[in-house]
């Protein structure tokens, strides 16, 4: 793939912000557009040295774009960065700066790492319309229920959650209270995109994305959910990468 | 402000190669598109080379164009008889490939081509076999006895190179006749605005452009210093 690596002033962090942007050989634009989110406190580059997803992007003629969100945390920080409305930034600006990237919802399609997961599910829940599909990997997705258990001390994160998120009162009801946008969505019947949530098997993840999925199905949200061998590592969720994005771009049954 | 480094394959060469472009911002106002300086670093450079050596973001932001940055290693950026087609690269296959993937205006009048040392001779022959490139040119520090001089017998590793670029016949008509930089001088025609500073023998040059009637340009004895380039630069712009 063509690589861009690009660094700009952002409005909304008052500094600046970098993002990668891969282009496939194979295909004709506008290209297909995977929205890439990494890991929290990590950068674009995380997802793409640990896995093949661009080598499956690519086969499927779609292009990448990776925003490196500030702590990776996806949120507009109580103390720190703005990093959900960068990578809103990102995701309003680099269709504009590279013209071959397609902006239509049947070409758009999320991929989040860990708490990339819960960027992408947030994404998804507030722009149902700009998405195809949506997928995480032993993500938080529903950060006000990891807040909670993270005060009661059941939860493995540390102080820097607190800083990001506040508490999971002052989370609960914003733009990032994904299970209960993802509601409003369905009474207000809009079409959410294609969800899949995947995880390992002796994940610290899975029994947050087992509750996801319990919601989920009550809700009668149709849904993709897999287990694969392994804990909250990059080997896991690799070999799961091709059939969820199969599953994510099937023609709709 | 925007920097990108690109790394990719792009046609005639289909060889991973670097380009690092500087931007004004992100996007141009409006959904217009950028000017652009093409600028051609010295021999065996990287691309960020000269971005390493001089702020051209602020000469981007300045002058409103974005800064485009090729490599071009050890091939004068001609296409080589033993190498790659650099010289298509740079005058076809990258213009093209990067003007529809980034808002870069294809216009005339709207693009620049600078080069310093080995850069300065390929936006030299440039400018005279393809002078619709660019509104401007700028030659700075670049060798012009290339292919008339003794330089090229000067060591055994030099004149492997220059078989390598221009291959065995260095003497031959065909080749002086395409990319001696006397016999291009002589023969220009329609270049609206040439800066030539420094390098061998610059001054001969500039005397064989003055003869055409339509190319204007200025000549300096001085200036193959990269500071300098990017201060002509500015001040043609202004």
């Amino acid at each position: 793939m063509s690589f861009f690596k690009v660094q700009f002033r952002s409005d909304v962090l008052s500094g600046e912000g970098e993002f990668g942007v891969f282009l496939p050989r194979n295909a004709q634009p506008p290209y297909k557009v995977l929205w890439l989110l990494h890991g929290a406190f990590g950068d674009f580059t995380e997802s793409i040295q640990y896995t093949s997803v661009l080598m499956y992007a690519e086969r499927r003629g779609m292009a990448v774009v990776a925003p490196s969100s500030y702590m990776g945390v996806y949120t507009d920080m109580v103390y720190g960065e703005k990093g959900y409305s960068f990578v809103k930034e990102v995701l309003e600006k680099a269709p504009k700066l590279f013209r071959c990237l397609s902006e239509k919802r049947e070409d758009s399609y999320l991929m989040g790492i860990s708490m990339g997961g819960h960027g992408t599910f947030k994404l998804a829940a507030e722009m149902p319309e700009r998405f195809r599909g949506a997928c995480g990997f032993s993500s938080p997705v529903d950060m006000v229920y990891t807040m909670s258990i993270l005060e009661k001390g059941e939860h493995f994160g540390g102080h820097e959650l607190f800083d990001a998120f506040g508490s999971s009162a002052a989370y609960s009801g914003t733009v990032g209270d994904v299970i209960s946008n993802l509601k409003r969505d369905l009474r207000e019947g809009r079409q959410l995109p294609r969800l899949a949530l995947c995880w390992g098997d002796s994940d610290h993840a899975a029994p947050e994305d087992e509750r996801v999925k319990e919601i989920l199905d009550q809700l009668g949200v149709k849904f993709y959910s897999r287990v694969g061998p392994g804990g909250h590592e990059f080997d896991t969720w690799d070999p799961m990468m091709q059939e969820v994005l199969d599953y994510l771009m099937k023609e709709e049954d | 402000m925007a920097m990108i480094q690109f790394r990719g394959s792009v046609p005639p060469l289909n060889n991973a190669k670097r380009v690092t472009i500087a931007m004004p911002d992100l996007l141009p106002a409006d959904g217009r598109l950028w000017r652009v300086l093409w600028l051609l670093g010295d021999e065996g450079e990287m691309s960020d080379a000269l971005s390493r050596k001089l702020d051209t973001e602020a000469l981007s932001r300045r002058t409103g164009c974005a800064v485009v940055m090729p490599e071009g290693l050890h091939s004068d950026y001609e296409n080589m008889q033993r190498g790659l087609r650099w010289y298509d690269y740079i005058t076809g296959g990258l213009p093209r490939y990067l003007r529809d993937i980034l808002p870069l205006s294809s216009a005339r009048e709207d693009n620049f081509l600078f080069g310093i040392g080995m850069g300065g001779l390929g936006a030299f022959r440039i400018a005279m076999r393809d002078p619709g490139f660019a509104a401007a040119y700028g030659c700075f520090g670049a060798d012009f006895d290339v292919l008339s001089g003794d330089e090229k017998h000067s060591s055994p590793e030099y004149l492997h190179r220059m078989r390598t670029i221009y291959g065995d016949d260095l003497e031959s008509e065909e080749l002086l006749e395409r990319a001696d930089p006397y016999r291009l001088a002589a023969a220009a025609s329609d270049i609206p605005g040439m800066l030539i500073a420094g390098g061998s023998s610059a001054g001969k040059i500039a005397e064989l452009l003055g003869r055409s009637g339509d190319v204007s340009y200025v000549y300096s004895p001085d200036g193959s210093s990269p500071v300098t380039v990017l201060g002509m630069f500015e001040k043609m712009m202004r």
